[in-house]
């Protein structure tokens, strides 16, 4: 009897050899998403202003064994961006990926935005995308292909109060993004836009503000913010599926459909005017006690930021059962096989965060035997408790044995509140060598429930 | 398929039996297989055997039978191991009795007496849980089986005195049942693979349990795996709806649900079974009559196949047994 695979396989991209060249790459989404690129085999073109940045970038890519030129270029310099594009096309002939994400920040109410920064930020934000794609452009329709990727920001759709100027230059590049789209198409070129939601990058760290809800939005900010790597993740997977949007966050999809209809589009942004205006922050001031409340929350909020920021846990487990090796990898026959781990985290509020990449994503570490190959063999990887996105918990570790990497990934799956003794006492794995993704052989190990008073007296707090 | 179903699946070998546990327990694998053509068969059963609250006298036991139909009796061995001498995995199916003795998925070993063993054996079908899935979790029925692997192919070699066997693609089944009790009267039949149906799977149970002076009316369950379907005759009402009734050696059944109606009969010659005496963890002894070269008959009326009502035979591949308190009246020499 065989044990069925439960696994798809998974996607592989397409885009080894690539040439990419992304702009403001030496630090936060830009970079981020060079180190996807470089791990999809690209070779990149990395450009910024920051030539110091740019260098460490430089350095910890090449690491990844693809080859990588880098440019200073400010993107606001028209000349600047052109000779840009001869050297590329010059020296490789062709661009294949441009991706347009080097952008600056502003935060201030309409009213204090002199006119120097509105054109500070439009020669960089808008007149920088298109200087580059009309750059490209040429050499693209040559090669009758490519794929242009212009990184707008959710703030096009939240529209939020002292947001003004950044948020109508981005929604004016998302625009013309979408439309390129369909008018590209018939030179088999591709446009993405990507509405990035608000990254915990250094973009934010600056930001002041003096109203009592600016404060409490930074100050929660690692809640409801994303990594620049989770970002860069996704808009590596737009890019290999050559989607024409990509939201990054279910929140921009709110935005975007409260902005449809009047009613609500307005109480979001009376709300947001609210908390976020200072004019209507004296409001607030105005109100007895509502003022002392919200410094008392924020205070509060900073204490458990503070606290929690370098708090975290870990659990020891121990999963056993059995594994059956597929043909040609071993003996026939079911095999003994465990895992005891210790998993956990060490942020905390990472772990808490439904919009962050480590959103109940837990390390791992332990030892793993699996008769015929190896004997407490040490292990590494994670533990993701997808409770609430597919109803799995994922084992995802790697090991040595025998001179050759494996990789294991497990699942206890359908794990519901009616099932629970069943779904969340039973995982279903897979080995797999991990450099070619082979399938070696597969189990089923279980969590005995005479074990729960040891998993649950394990539990530790750790700082 | 379900989560339940999967992991029961996964768990259908792993031990039930803890050591030092005080509740009286008694836990088989056993592995049967008949030869392609003629009445020859093999039953091969390792035991643990733990007597209430006496943990401590707990033991091994290795139970061997060698029936040919052409020989007036079978050739039948056991030993006896203390529990020391067992190497248990409670999420591993792999048991050894003794020093010489083993079974795990696919290969069993050992010795007896005057029969040794070394097989290897394959299944390719899923589990048949004879009882449904939460009837494994619950106190009751005392005495739980299921079948692992249905439709094992077995080969290697088995001495049995002094003849000696080469096993060439015989077919039968590996087993696992457990309890802290046996049943008190039954009749326990199954036939992997018919003449005319060779992937026809059959197993069923009549039986009657005993509370003080009072005994339950026969009860008969059965599941059925035919033409690529599997009819599972084992819910309450099959239990009580269904008619069966057995005396030595012929056991006669008929049951039906809303898919299908059997009406069957198994049986074989007195010649045929072997008696073997089983300890009874709360105490005393039942006394089982074995025989694996039995006939059956099946009549399959499926009833939403526009009723077509066929007929399946076998001259001498059915299990049939009969555990039961008495020790005489059948004629059947109890060996151990």
């Amino acid at each position: 009897m065989e044990w069925k695979s439960f696994f798809k396989k998974q996607r592989k991209s397409n885009l080894k050899g690539k040439l990419v060249l992304i702009t403001g790459a030496a630090q936060g989404i830009g970079l981020h998403t060079a180190s996807e690129f470089a791990d999809a085999g690209c070779n990149l073109i990395l450009t910024d202003i920051n030539s110091e940045k740019l260098e460490e970038a430089h350095q910890r890519l090449s690491r990844k064994g693809v080859k990588i030129d880098t440019y200073i270029v400010n993107v606001s310099d028209k000349e600047a961006v052109e000779a840009l594009a001869r050297e590329v096309i010059e020296k490789h002939g062709k661009l294949d990926i441009l991706i347009n994400n080097a952008g600056i920040g502003h935060h201030d109410e309409l009213e204090d935005t002199s006119i120097e920064t509105w054109k500070k930020l439009i020669d960089v934000n808008f007149w920088g995308s298109l200087y580059h794609i009309y750059a490209f452009l040429p050499a693209m329709k040559e090669a009758g292909k490519g794929h242009i990727v212009n990184v707008s920001s959710g703030q096009a759709f939240f529209r939020m109060p002292t947001w003004g100027a950044y948020a109508a230059i981005k929604l004016a590049i998302g625009v013309i993004s979408e439309i390129l789209h369909y008018e590209l198409r018939r030179y088999n070129i591709k446009v993405t836009t990507v509405y990035p939601y608000m990254v915990n990058t250094g973009f934010y760290k600056d930001v002041e503000t003096e109203t009592l809800g600016g404060r409490l939005s930074m100050l929660l900010l690692p809640l409801y913010s994303q990594k620049p790597e989770t970002v860069a993740r996704i808009i590596f997977r737009a890019v290999a599926q050559g989607k024409r949007v990509e939201m990054v966050n279910p929140l921009n999809n709110v935005a975007k459909y409260l902005n449809v209809f009047p009613i609500t589009s307005d109480l979001m942004n009376k709300a947001l005017t609210f908390l976020l205006s200072e004019s209507d922050n004296n409001m607030i001031e105005k109100i007895p006690g509502l003022q002392m409340a919200l410094l008392t929350l924020m205070s509060l909020g900073n204490q458990v930021q503070s606290a929690a920021g370098n708090l975290g846990f870990k659990m020891d487990e121990l999963m056993q059962g059995e594994h059956e090796f597929v043909d040609g990898f071993g003996s026939e026959g079911k095999k003994r096989m465990f895992f005891k781990v210790t998993w956990g985290t060490s942020q905390l509020l990472d772990w808490l965060n439904p919009f962050g990449d480590r959103f109940m994503v837990n390390d791992l570490e332990g030892t793993v035997t699996i008769d015929g190959l190896c004997e407490n063999a040490p292990c590494v990887g994670k533990l993701e408790l997808k409770y609430f996105a597919e109803q799995k918990i994922r084992y995802t570790f790697d090991f040595e044995a025998y001179g050759e990497q494996y990789q294991f990934i497990g699942e206890k799956r359908n794990i519901y509140p009616w099932n629970l003794p069943y779904s969340h006492t039973c995982c279903f794995g897979e080995l797999r060598l991990k450099e070619t993704g082979e399938l070696v052989s597969t189990s089923v190990t279980h969590f005995r429930l005479d074990t729960i008073p040891e998993f649950l007296s394990s539990f530790q707090i750790v700082k | 398929m379900s989560i339940q179903q999967l992991k029961a699946e996964a768990e259908a070998n792993f031990l039930r039996y803890a050591s030092g546990q005080q509740r009286g327990h008694y836990e088989s694998y056993f592995i049967r297989a008949n030869h392609p053509t003629e009445s020859k068969a093999f039953w091969i059963r390792y035991t643990l055997f733990s007597p209430n609250k006496h943990p401590e006298t707990a033991m091994g036991e290795l139970w061997a039978v060698y029936f040919d139909g052409k020989r007036h009796a079978p050739i039948a061995a056991k030993a006896e191991f203390p529990l020391g001498q067992c190497v248990l995995n409670p999420t591993h199916f792999d048991l050894q009795i003794g020093a010489e003795s083993s079974i795990d998925s696919v290969s069993a070993k050992g010795s007896a007496m005057n029969i040794s063993w070394d097989l290897h054996y394959r299944s390719k079908e899923k589990p048949l849980f004879f009882l449904p899935l939460n009837f494994y979790n619950l106190p009751f029925p005392k005495a739980k089986s299921l079948v692992p692997q249905p439709f094992s192919v077995f080969n290697g070699h088995i001495q049995a005195g002094d003849s000696s066997i080469d096993i060439k693609d015989w077919v039968g089944s590996q087993n696992h049942n457990w309890g802290e009790k046996h049943t008190d009267y039954y009749a326990w039949g199954q036939v992997a693979g018919f003449e005319n149906a060779p992937d026809t799977f059959l197993e069923l149970i009549s039986a009657q349990l005993k509370f003080g002076p009072l005994k339950t009316p026969m009860m008969t369950i059965l599941v059925l795996r035919h033409k690529g379907k599997e009819y599972r005759l084992n819910n309450l009402k099959n239990w009580f709806t269904a008619k069966a009734k057995f005396k030595y050696f012929e056991w006669t059944f008929e049951c039906e649900n809303k898919d299908i109606k059997l009406k069957g009969r198994i049986f074989a010659p007195a010649e045929a079974f072997v008696g073997l005496r089983y300890p009874n963890p709360p105490g005393g002894n039942k006394y089982c009559l074995n025989s694996k070269i039995a006939a059956c008959d099946l009549s399959i009326e499926e009833k939403t196949n526009l009723g077509i009502k066929e007929v399946v035979h076998t001259n001498f591949r059915a299990a049939f047994e009969i555990l039961t308190d008495d020790k005489t009246s059948h004629g059947v020499e109890i060996l151990f």
